[in-house]
């Protein structure tokens, strides 16, 4: 049984509703979105555990790691519902190799979610009881460690998926089968530590170039703080981007040189690391800094998601299992579900947005702006309507069916 | 097919199932605790009672903190649990429903931002859009029911999609309105306890308390009242003959139905008694209630999954991760008609032929996979998925125990009785030739012997050479 056989062999047979190559753009760019909080989670860990392990620490770095101790459990949270959208399209796209990686790592698979569970439960007892005084450090420290432990459950499933060659050894080694799930089978330290800790620290600067900007226009803001912490960002993206680079350019000396991607790696982490260094290393204004470092930053960040999946379609396809190969079957039924569901969702999280942006810009209560009213109302018709179309189309297939088992 | 993941002293079942249960209980308390706090702040509005903001801001706050994040990490909880315990069932909903499932997380999304919204947002915008936010958390939280519902009620009734294949004819599915209904319902029930909790959080003098208390316990007893007569009247009437069948077999513990009723009738009267007194409310005794409601859920929730043994989809997917009915408005053939002609070793992936050079070994081992690959995502099929309270082991219907209460120990005895299994309603014949089922019938009479030491072959399976 060789490993394209294995790959093959395993392929569900009801296939894609959509030609596969959909879900593959879907996946990167959603794993795009959930990478940056979870980056920011450990960048915000970091800098709680900094402030407050360090009794020298300026009071300003204390306020800012206050801050973070609010952004760390809201980071994770959304880390978590960002994150469902790639685990569907990764079970869809390559669920030979990601229910096998699951499988054969079945014990920490399940771990996971107690881990992350812990992590995000500490991360707001340090919030809610420590962050005032700097008390109960230690479950800030011990949240991080387990955002870390997280991390690597998930680059332990992403790096035994991508093995097919070895997943029978490890099924039965030595002819015994292994049904436990223990075994740490297969780890890349470069690419862990690139993905998240190179990413975190550019994660968390741009966020405090977000900070500086968003608050830098409340009336009632510590003037000096938010510049502090604006000016700090700035010098972090600095001294970040080069050892992000390094990082990545270790992860293509190992595992790209293992799967023969290790130039295109090693020029795509350069491009990215010299464009966000001519971000950090402009003048310009906050109010356009930010924004040019936020959108830099997402582009750097889908770079490193088409190399991840570029590593991840060229083993898989050496084997002959290629996302262009992966059967479909047009489901218009549940297409238009979703793009309906997709019309609602995006007028909604846009009006949810729009909402908590104008009521943050003032300490005092906050008129919403007409055009987000318009938004609102808009949003509240569009949920009317939709359970309406659900409505309809349940009793239409319902009664479609009906009339079809009962025969001519 | 894949490799299986039995789980570590837990069984991987039952991993799924105590995830499962406390999604359950955290989404449904979630839902209609959005539009129950909807209910509040419009009266709070309508009433002019700032006072009942008190219990808004309390309410939002533990949504936002505990039960939203909360909910959504057990749901991926549920994804990774079932992923390695049973991923071929996972596959079969993920490829039908990819894009409900997608259309879901935009819910997911606004529920989460929403909740941040609503809870970050109250006394610093105006109150229409604030309400706003209030009914948008209510249609968001339903939304995610609503779909969810619709893969839920495929794997125990798929209806017409057994023959159309269609994703549509398999999510509106012949259970699909009964189903909402209740859990609508049942969702109320949950949520009271929620309020009732929160409310025993305000001061004890504040005047809004016990009002909200004597609301919670009249939604609460409605919900459950609803979703009882639902459940009796509608969800059992359309269910198929064989779940109702299972449902009255040994299939399903002793335990189970008392457990569901104990803790339904804990609740109502606790219910009850908040209605009529009030002040009886206490935030220990509301957790108390909560637990008890966890235990109630466990219990109806594995009714649900237990009622179409042996399939993981209705018609389609079996336990052992065969499709033993094949699609053909897909193409899809039968797994298992092939499988029992020419034998399950060498013709699945990774049940490949044993290297052993002893007859006797190499059967041994290739009768383990076998048993793993067949029996394990229903029973305990290795002491790798027991622990011992006292004297008493926790296993999962072990196969070694249920073996020896009814006396079957040689591998003859237990080849002839596991080729008469597929007459129990809540089981499927034993997949593969004769060569498989001796095989199997040889590791698990190793099985029992190394466990429950009544076989023959205890001596030999202690001497450590059987369980390869």
């Amino acid at each position: 049984m060789n490993p394209a056989h294995l790959l093959h062999a395993a392929r569900d047979p009801l296939g894609s509703p959509l030609p596969a190559s959909i879900f593959q753009y879907l996946l990167v760019a959603t794993f795009s979105l959930h990478i940056f909080f979870i980056t920011l989670a450990v960048g915000a860990s970091f800098t709680v555990l900094l402030a407050f392990w360090n009794r020298n620490s300026s009071e300003h770095f204390r306020s800012f790691a206050r801050v973070c101790a609010r952004i760390v459990p809201n980071s994770i949270g959304f880390g978590v519902v960002t994150g469902i959208a790639p685990l569907l399209f990764v079970q869809t796209i390559y669920d030979s190799a990601w229910y096998t990686a699951n499988a054969l790592e079945g014990f920490w698979s399940i771990l996971f979610i107690f881990i992350v569970s812990a992590a995000y439960s500490l991360s707001y007892l340090f919030y809610l009881r420590g962050a005032k005084d700097g008390k109960l450090v230690w479950s800030s420290a011990i949240s991080l460690l387990l955002i870390c432990a997280a991390g690597a459950v998930m680059h332990l499933l992403s790096t035994v998926s991508i093995q097919p060659q070895n997943w029978l050894a490890w099924y039965r080694p030595h002819g015994i089968v292994d049904t436990s799930g223990t075994a740490i089978h297969a780890f890349v330290p470069a690419r862990y530590a690139f993905l998240l800790f190179g990413q975190a620290t550019i994660s968390l600067a741009v966020v405090m170039l977000l900070f500086g900007w968003y608050f830098g226009r409340r009336t009632d803001a510590d003037r000096g703080f938010v510049e502090w912490v604006a000016d700090h960002g700035r010098h972090l993206g600095l001294i970040a981007t080069p050892i992000y680079a390094l990082l990545g350019l270790a992860w293509a000396a190992t595992q790209g040189i293992a799967v023969h991607l290790a130039i295109p790696m090693a020029i795509a982490v350069l491009l990215i690391s010299v464009m966000l260094l001519a971000i950090f290393m402009s003048k310009q204004p906050i109010q356009r800094l930010a924004f040019q470092a936020l959108g830099a930053w997402f582009v750097a960040l889908l770079g490193i998601g088409v190399v991840r999946e570029t590593i991840r379609a060229q083993v898989l396809g050496g084997f002959g299992d290629s996302v262009a190969t992966y059967p479909y079957h047009l489901d218009w039924g549940a297409i238009s579900f979703f793009l309906v569901t997709t019309v609602l969702g995006v007028t909604v999280l846009l009006y949810l947005i729009r909402v908590m942006y104008e009521s943050g810009t003032s300490a005092n209560e906050v008129e919403i702006s007409a055009g987000t009213d318009r938004i609102g109302r808009l949003s509240i018709n569009l949920f009317i309507v939709w359970f309406l179309l659900f409505i309809i189309t349940a009793v239409t297939v319902a009664v479609h069916g009906a009339m079809q088992s009962a025969g001519p | 097919m894949y490799p299986v993941w039995e789980g570590v002293v837990v069984h991987s079942a039952m991993f799924i199932a105590i995830i499962a249960s406390f999604h359950v209980l955290v989404s449904h308390f979630t839902v209609a605790a959005s539009w129950f706090n909807l209910l509040v702040e419009r009266r709070a509005y309508h009433d002019k009672n700032p006072g009942l903001l008190e219990y808004i801001k309390k309410s939002a706050y533990g949504l936002l903190v505990f039960s939203y994040v909360f909910g959504a990490l057990a749901g991926v909880g549920i994804w990774f649990s079932t992923t390695a315990g049973s991923p071929r069932g996972i596959s079969t909903l993920i490829h039908n429903f990819v894009l409900y499932w997608g259309a879901e997380w935009y819910f997911f999304l606004i529920d989460v931002v929403g909740i941040t919204a609503y809870y970050y947002t109250l006394g610093r915008i105006d109150k229409k859009n604030h309400l706003r936010l209030a009914w948008i958390l209510a249609f968001g939280g339903t939304g995610t029911l609503a779909v969810i519902v619709g893969i839920l009620g495929f794997v125990l009734t798929p209806g017409h999609w057994l023959v159309s294949g269609q994703s549509l004819d398999g999510f509106y599915n012949p259970s699909f309105f009964p189903q909402i209904v209740m859990r609508f319902a049942v969702m109320f029930g949950v949520t009271s306890i929620w309020s009732i909790y929160v409310a025993s959080r305000m001061p004890a003098n504040s005047p809004n308390r016990e009002d909200i208390v004597r609301i919670a316990s009249v939604v609460g007893l409605s919900g459950f009242l609803i979703a009882f007569l639902v459940w009796r009247l509608w969800y059992l009437a359309i269910l198929p003959d064989h779940a109702r069948t299972v449902l009255a077999s040994a299939a399903i513990p002793s335990i189970t139905v008392p457990l569901i009723e104990t803790t339904l009738g804990i609740t109502v009267l606790f219910l009850i008694a908040a209605f009529a007194n009030p002040r009886v409310v206490r935030t220990d005794l509301s957790i108390v209630v909560f637990i008890a409601l966890f235990l109630g859920i466990f219990g109806a929730e594995r009714v649900r999954e237990v009622m179409r043994k042996p399939d993981m989809v209705a018609g389609y997917l079996s336990s052992n991760q065969l499709i033993f009915t094949g699609l053909r408005a897909r193409e899809i053939p039968s797994e298992t008609e092939p499988l029992n002609r020419s034998g399950v070793i060498g013709n699945l992936p990774y049940l490949m032929p044993s290297t052993q050079s002893d007859p006797h070994a190499r059967e041994l081992e290739e009768g383990h996979l076998l048993t793993v690959q067949e029996c394990a995502s229903c029973h305990s099929v290795s002491t790798q998925t027991e622990f011992r309270i006292g004297d008493r082991t926790i296993a999962l219907r072990s196969l070694a125990a249920l073996l020896a209460a009814r006396g079957r120990h040689t591998p003859d005895e237990i080849a002839a009785y596991i080729a008469g299994i597929g007459s129990f309603p809540y089981m499927h014949a034993v997949v593969g030739n004769d060569h498989d089922r001796h095989a199997i019938a040889t590791y698990l009479a190793s099985f029992e012997a190394a466990t429950v030491g009544k076989s023959p072959l205890a001596q030999l399976s202690a001497s450590g050479g059987t369980t390869r």
